[in-house]
């Protein structure tokens, strides 16, 4: 039972990590961004291409990742967002989902169909706790979790641009009357939402491997434990994904592997039903 | 006048156009491929689409068939059903004389209906062994089926690993459904239960919940079913949760892209397969690989060789009779081909490749290198 805790954890960090960048993008402006996945992709390949292709040792692969997927953040909103933003939400949501197409497409073009492997910093080996086999991975994601889910309560509650951003995320008009830059925020959040892309594709592609299809694998998982967390709720997020994660594990280990899914997605809709509002957050209703 | 002069000149022109494309047209021979060339599933279908380049490009370097170029009209049919048949439609519409399809059976069998009202030969290099026995006259199947793979590997791991406590994984597509069935019949026929059963979805990215079942159930063999991602995850994780039984992995296991991602964890692992089209000693194989590798910058694998001898047995059927698509058909049920990959003739149900080869991999300088164990042939008398 303790191996099986230990890999749901694992899965559960790896969802709330994916999805943050999600959260962070719809409680700052609103839209809701179907191609954070692609970013997550992105922040993947990245990685893989500039430590193997380029020979950059890991940690510099990181750096350069997040420089190049700061400038693909900030891209995707001038193109996909900044010129539709008063148009309806649908528009955006569309929009978006365009752009994961294109991002897709654009992976399976530059490098291929063929899963690829990301290695880990800690590398492949594992630590034997009693009868469970834990991943020096699976450490790293479950202290990148903590670190990156205090970080951002520190960040946004104790730093200028962390207030300046909440202010605009709560009143776009009133920042602008108090001399925030909205623009610049705005460009600024899709910035923070692409590094958690980095961190989140870091984590990723050692265990899931990349493919053009990773993306939207991990976006699916991610937007269940969003909702069953509470849409735009950040604690939400992580015991949604910890939630999905750990009864994904358990459903297949002790009930059935075949129904598991059925299962998992029964005990969302049982959820949402008991809780409409999620674990944490407003009734999804008011939010679609 | 002038005006005159002038509509006259563009409609020569114009005429001349089409006339060059008509001619240019019909002094080819068409052949639809169609295979996954976007999505996921393009990781076995760009391979096969490459295989098809070869082959026709080595006939059209010679002449082509009977002194007419050979032309492909290749179409996508990436991850969808309704991909597949709308490229079935644009190939059709094309006029082809026969089509090398997909190797994804889902996709097949979507193409059957139209596939049996056009009357257009069909062949490809699937192994889910129901396509064969849907009554359709069209389709050939060039690669060994379920039947013959899933015998091999299942006899290997009952007579030669001795296993009695085997257990099983399986992706929940129809190549896996397929192939559990030809598995647990196998084992019933020899009085031996699976000690557990699991089942995974081709996108599943976390195999722990399975394997720890696997583990719990205490079996002596994982004999495996999967694709090319979940086959990689499922050895990985093995490793990882210190399950040390033999595990018999289905022909994914076998690629050159899954033991970049396995690494050292591909140690041991034996794999049913068709061919080793990297580690082959035979010389025509090996210059095979070569010129592939040098052309298309990968390795190819064991489908991407079928695939490439299936193109040639379809050229050579064209040259025996012409592109008319009856004809076609009807050689190809009643003649044998020597390919690269072994011998060809297709039995009632149009199954056409009959041999299979159980190979273990051990790390060699960090490279997972195979070790053949044993060769099966399940060719009719």
């Amino acid at each position: 039972m303790i191996q099986e805790i230990v890999a749901g954890f694992s899965m559960g960090c790896i969802y709330a990590l994916a999805g943050f960048g999600f959260v962070l993008v719809y409680n700052a402006v609103g839209a809701v961004n179907f191609a954070h996945g692609e970013l997550v992709m992105f922040g993947g390949y990245f990685g893989y291409a500039f430590s193997t292709h380029l020979g950059m040792p890991l940690w510099l692969a990181f750096v350069v990742t997040l420089l190049a997927m700061a400038i693909l953040g900030i891209l995707f909103n001038q193109v996909a967002y900044l010129p539709i933003r008063s148009r309806p939400v649908s528009t955006v949501i569309i929009a978006s989902i365009g752009m994961s197409i294109l991002l897709r497409n654009s992976a399976l073009a530059i490098w291929g169909p063929d899963p690829l492997k990301l290695n880990s910093f800690l590398g492949d080996s594992v630590i034997k706790i009693g009868a469970a086999v834990i991943s020096r991975h699976q450490l790293l994601i479950f202290a990148v979790t903590a670190f990156v889910f205090t970080g951002q309560s520190l960040f946004f509650s104790r730093t200028a641009i962390g207030r300046k951003l909440q202010a605009t995320a709560q009143d776009q008009e009133a920042a602008k009357l108090m001399g925030i830059k909205v623009t610049r925020m705005i460009n600024l959040t899709f910035v923070l939402a692409a590094f958690l892309a980095v961190i989140a594709g870091f984590l990723v592609a050692p265990l899931w491997f990349l493919d053009p299809e990773v993306g939207l694998a991990i976006i699916v998982k991610a937007f269940i434990a969003i909702i069953i967390g509470g849409f735009g709720s950040i604690p939400g997020l992580v015991v949604g994904g910890i939630f999905l994660g750990l009864t994904e594990v358990l459903v297949a280990s002790h009930l059935t592997s075949e129904y598991k899914d059925v299962i998992s997605f029964f005990i969302l809709i049982t959820v949402l039903m008991a809780m409409p509002q999620g674990f944490f957050g407003e009734k999804i209703a008011e939010k679609v | 006048m002038h005006n005159l002069f002038k509509n006259l000149s563009s409609f020569a022109l114009v005429l001349c156009l089409v006339l060059i494309f008509a001619v240019t047209s019909l002094a080819k021979i068409k052949v639809g491929v169609i295979s996954s060339q976007t999505s996921g599933l393009a990781i076995l279908g760009q391979r096969q689409i490459n295989a098809a380049i070869l082959a026709a490009e080595e006939w059209n370097e010679k002449g082509g068939i009977n002194e007419t170029k050979i032309r492909l009209i290749i179409e996508d049919s990436s991850d969808k059903t309704t991909t597949a048949v709308t490229a079935l439609d644009r190939v059709l519409g094309k006029n082809v004389c026969a089509i090398l399809g997909p190797i994804y059976s889902f996709q097949l069998f979507a193409m059957f209906p139209e596939v049996k009202k056009e009357k257009i030969p069909m062949l490809s290099t699937s192994g889910t062994r129901k396509l064969t026995q849907m009554d359709n006259r069209w389709y050939f199947r060039t690669y060994p089926h379920d039947g013959i793979t899933k015998q091999a590997c299942t006899l290997y791991a009952v007579e030669e690993l001795k296993s009695k406590r085997p257990s099983l994984m399986s992706v929940t597509t129809e190549y896996g459904k397929s192939g559990y069935e030809i598995i647990t019949n196998i084992l019933k026929a020899k009085g031996i239960a699976p000690v557990a059963e699991t089942w995974h979805e081709k996108a599943d990215k976390d195999m722990t919940g399975q394997l720890m079942r696997i583990k719990r159930s205490d079996p002596d063999i994982i004999i495996s079913q999967a694709h090319p991602s979940d086959t990689a995850i499922v050895l990985k994780q093995q490793r990882d949760l210190g399950i040390d039984i033999p595990h018999m992995a289905s022909s994914a296991a076998s690629m050159p892209s899954v033991h970049k991602l396995v690494g050292e964890a591909m140690e041991g692992v034996y794999v049913e397969t068709v061919t080793l089209p990297n580690f082959d000693p035979d010389p025509n194989i090996r210059a095979w690989t070569k010129k592939y590798i040098e052309k298309f910058k990968k390795k190819p694998d064991s489908f991407a060789l079928l695939y490439y001898d299936t193109a040639n047995f379809l050229f050579e059927a064209i040259k025996a009779v012409g592109p008319n698509r009856t004809k076609i058909r009807d050689w190809l049920e009643t003649t044998r081909y020597k390919g690269l990959a072994g011998q060809y003739r297709f039995d009632q149900e149009h199954n056409g490749a009959f041999f299979a080869i159980i190979v273990q991999y051990h790390i060699k300088d960090g490279k997972a290198v195979p070790e053949l164990k044993k060769k099966y042939d399940f060719t009719p008398k």
